[in-house]
């Protein structure tokens, strides 16, 4: 089921139902120094503590893991399966919703395992789960 | 009843209830037990409490002698007769409607559950409008026309949006929000730094999708246009069509 707040915003403008979702529950699996070096390195900015990294397994060619940063905020990170690199990463205050949308197209997409068309997975850190939902473009008429 | 008749333990029990519910201290809607039991006492033994037609809640024989989902209330229901033209489907429904309700209000205990279910369905949203998170800033879309750096910065992120789709949204801390729409159908919400010129976030989502950008505050990136909050901080910009909400998140904020 769809997440029926997820912006932080009161009011919802969301219509269009997402094509599949899923709940991810943390792993027991350890991030490598590979990862962590990868996250040390291109998320400089966010500041964010590697040794903190747990995992939430892997939906549709991405692995998902969570993270904490420097500010006490918590992170997301998706790694692309297919090439190992970091496709995408955020950081929210922990006031705010923390979203990350990672979509099917460019740095190496071509689109996400298992499914064809154009969109984005919208995950959302929900306590100890991530809620994944695929949003596809609908087919033009 | 009787009158000539001593009440059974039943009755008894009904009267020391109705006197909780009816009488001039009541005290019975925070026990929901005895609201239950009063409920189930008026089902089994009917009859109209004490002074209730005094006090104004009475009801007519047809509503407070039916039984539930009584067929005879359906009947009473539509003095205009209005359902008699309704389709069959929408009659019955509209029926189950004004049956449930005529349950709900058949006895005066119903009619206490029947106020506090209306309480809290006119209540509940105006609550969680009013705890819910509000804009720190609505950005209204102005009339001008995307000048050359929007459309390099468009170029630069390699986008490409319907010219006619671009939109620009009232400045905020140095920030202008962007929406285009990509020729594949994709909805974006661009966050332009016009001073640098740079974009500071930018997120495309399929059309019906909440749209948002954020824009967070770190150190490492030197002095920003969001000097004013903590390093660690983040903007969140969410698109609404004819404006867009600006919500700032401390990152001194708890969670």
């Amino acid at each position: 089921m769809a997440p029926v707040l997820v912006t932080g915003a009161s009011r919802s403008d969301q219509a269009l139902p997402p094509t599949e979702s899923e709940t991810l529950h943390q792993t027991t699996a350890k991030a490598d120094s590979e990862l962590r070096d990868l996250v040390d390195e291109e998320m400089l900015p966010l500041e964010v503590d590697s040794s903190t990294l747990r995992a939430f397994g892997s939906y549709r060619g991405l692995e998902i893991w969570s993270a904490e940063n420097s500010f006490d905020s918590p992170c997301l990170v998706a790694v692309h399966q297919a090439s190992d690199v970091l496709s995408e990463w955020r950081c929210a205050p922990p006031a705010a919703d923390l979203i990350m949308d990672v979509s099917s197209s460019g740095d190496g997409f071509d689109g996400f395992e298992g499914l064809t068309g154009d969109g984005i997975i919208r995950f959302l850190l929900r306590g100890d789960t991530v809620h994944a939902d695929v949003y596809l473009v609908p087919e033009a008429d | 009843m009787d009158a000539s008749t001593p009440p059974s333990d039943a009755e008894q029990e009904l009267d020391d209830l109705r006197r909780r519910a009816y009488g001039p201290h009541p005290d019975i809607q925070a026990d929901a037990a005895a609201l239950a039991r009063l409920t189930e006492l008026e089902a089994a033994l009917g009859g109209s409490p004490p002074g209730a037609a005094d006090a104004g809640v009475g009801t007519s024989a047809a509503t407070s002698q039916a039984a539930p989902w009584d067929d005879s209330v359906w009947a009473q229901s539509d003095p205009d007769g209005l359902d008699a033209e309704s389709p069959p489907e929408e009659e019955a429904d509209q029926g189950r409607l004004w049956s449930a309700w005529h349950w709900l209000t058949a006895t005066p205990a119903r009619r206490i559950v029947a106020a506090a279910l209306t309480a809290a369905l006119v209540i509940t949203p105006t609550v969680a409008w009013i705890i819910g998170p509000h804009p720190d800033a609505t950005l209204h879309a102005i009339e001008d026309e995307p000048d050359g750096v929007v459309l390099s910065l468009l170029d630069f992120l390699g986008a490409d949006p319907e010219p006619a789709s671009i939109r620009g949204y009232d400045p905020y801390r140095g920030y202008q929000p962007w929406f285009s729409v990509e020729k594949g159908g994709r909805q974006c919400l661009m966050l332009v730094e016009p001073k640098g010129p740079a974009v500071d976030g930018a997120n495309c989502v399929p059309p019906g999708v909440e749209l948002f950008s954020d824009s967070n505050a770190w150190r490492l990136l030197g002095d920003n246009l969001q000097n004013r909050l903590p390093h660690g901080s983040m903007v969140r910009f969410q698109y609404r069509g004819d404006s867009v909400d600006v919500y700032l998140y401390s990152s001194s904020d708890e969670g």
